[in-house]
């Protein structure tokens, strides 16, 4: 059983590994929030979850549940705040983009 | 051999600070820095959880709850900082 | 009123939880506390009344939960390949639904799906909400809407009451 956890800690760990090398990889700032946002959940909830496979007495998994839910609920709104920010502070998108609908809408306001 | 694979989990996660960490020194611009912010405090929260796997040790547990929900804050803060300022670095 | 009894039951869970000795002293002194807590600050109620339903609910949940394994498997190829084939795009969608939680979960669950990301949200004049997502691989536009108005019709499944499914604010 705790080779298990270990495992699938390790296997947490290589995602937040990769969120935080798609920060260097990406050059837009964009691209970097869609790596760190969706790959730091998943590699904490996957941490939780080989912490929870070796701390079984059932206050401590139910608290490293709410811990899971709550990391779900803010980690995306955050990355969102940070998205809209950046989009309303006028950072550009990167060369790479191909279809601007908001752009359109931001110069229909001027 | 758990135990190899427990340091591995513990060094990968030290390098994904360092990398976070580097990005808020190097930056770009504003929101690139925020971001690495951001990430660095869910490397440190990953961390934790990690350390209280592997020693199994419940201590710190509560310190993930309150500092995944006051990262949470800070964050909106700081990104209404920025939507005034603008972006640049 | 049920969404009520929902927030208060979340309440309790991280009281047990936040005290790790689920016993039932903790969870008589959970149930007194949430509900103190909810009477005293109430959940804002003046944009409709929303009605929970759980199945509906857990579906959005799982929906989700699966939108992450997938999104990370995709972002995890896209940080090691080597090549950089991102054409990233934003694109409008106009919801149906204004009311701020449908809104929150469905920039949720866009969040957490691969290769979306919400940018911005606006209010049209019309009382609709209009939504920015940026996407990383854009192919067709069309299925980018597709795919957020279907996240919109879960979400509304599990918490519309009546005044959401009508156009415009309540």
């Amino acid at each position: 059983m705790a080779l298990i956890s270990a495992l699938v800690m390790l296997l947490g760990a290589v995602f937040t590994l990769l969120a935080t090398v798609g920060l260097h990889r990406f050059d837009d700032v964009f691209a970097r929030m869609h790596a760190a946002g969706k790959a730091s959940t998943l590699g904490l909830l996957l941490i939780l979850l080989g912490a929870g496979l070796r701390l079984t007495e059932p206050g401590d998994a139910l608290k490293l549940g709410v811990i899971g839910v709550l990391a779900v609920i803010t980690i995306p709104a955050g990355v969102h705040v940070i998205a809209r920010a950046a989009w309303r502070a006028g950072t550009e998108l990167s060369d790479a983009t191909v279809c601007d609908e908001a752009s359109q809408a931001r110069l229909d306001e001027r | 051999m758990t135990e190899t694979i427990e340091y591995l989990t513990l060094a990968l996660l030290a390098v994904a600070g360092l990398l976070a960490l580097v990005r808020v020194g190097r930056g770009g611009s504003l929101p690139d820095q925020v971001l690495g912010a951001d990430t660095l405090i869910l490397v440190l929260a990953s961390g934790v959880a990690a350390g209280a796997g592997v020693t199994e040790d419940t201590t710190f547990l509560d310190v993930l709850v309150v500092v995944t929900l006051l990262s949470f804050a800070g964050t909106i803060t700081v990104a209404r900082y920025v939507e005034r300022r603008g972006a640049r670095a | 009123m049920r969404y009520r009894v929902f927030l208060a039951g979340w309440l309790v869970v991280v009281w047990l939880a936040l005290w790790r000795d689920l016993s039932l002293a903790n969870l008589v002194s959970g149930v007194a506390v949430a509900t103190a807590t909810i009477f005293v600050f109430p959940p804002p109620g003046d944009r409709g009344r929303l009605i929970v339903r759980p199945l509906a609910l857990l579906r959005f949940f799982g929906t989700a939960l699966w939108a992450i394994v997938r999104a990370n498997i995709v972002v995890a190829w896209e940080v090691v390949t080597p090549a950089n084939q991102i054409n990233e795009g934003v694109v409008a969608v106009n919801l149906h639904a204004n009311h701020p939680t449908v809104i929150t979960l469905v920039s949720h669950a866009i969040g957490l799906a691969p290769g979306t990301m919400v940018i911005d949200v606006e209010d049209q004049p019309d009382g609709s909400a209009r939504m920015y997502v940026h996407v990383l691989h854009l192919r067709e536009i069309e299925d980018v809407r597709r795919e957020v108005l279907d996240l919109e019709r879960l979400a509304l499944a599990a918490v519309a009451g009546r005044a959401t499914t009508e156009e415009g604010a309540a």
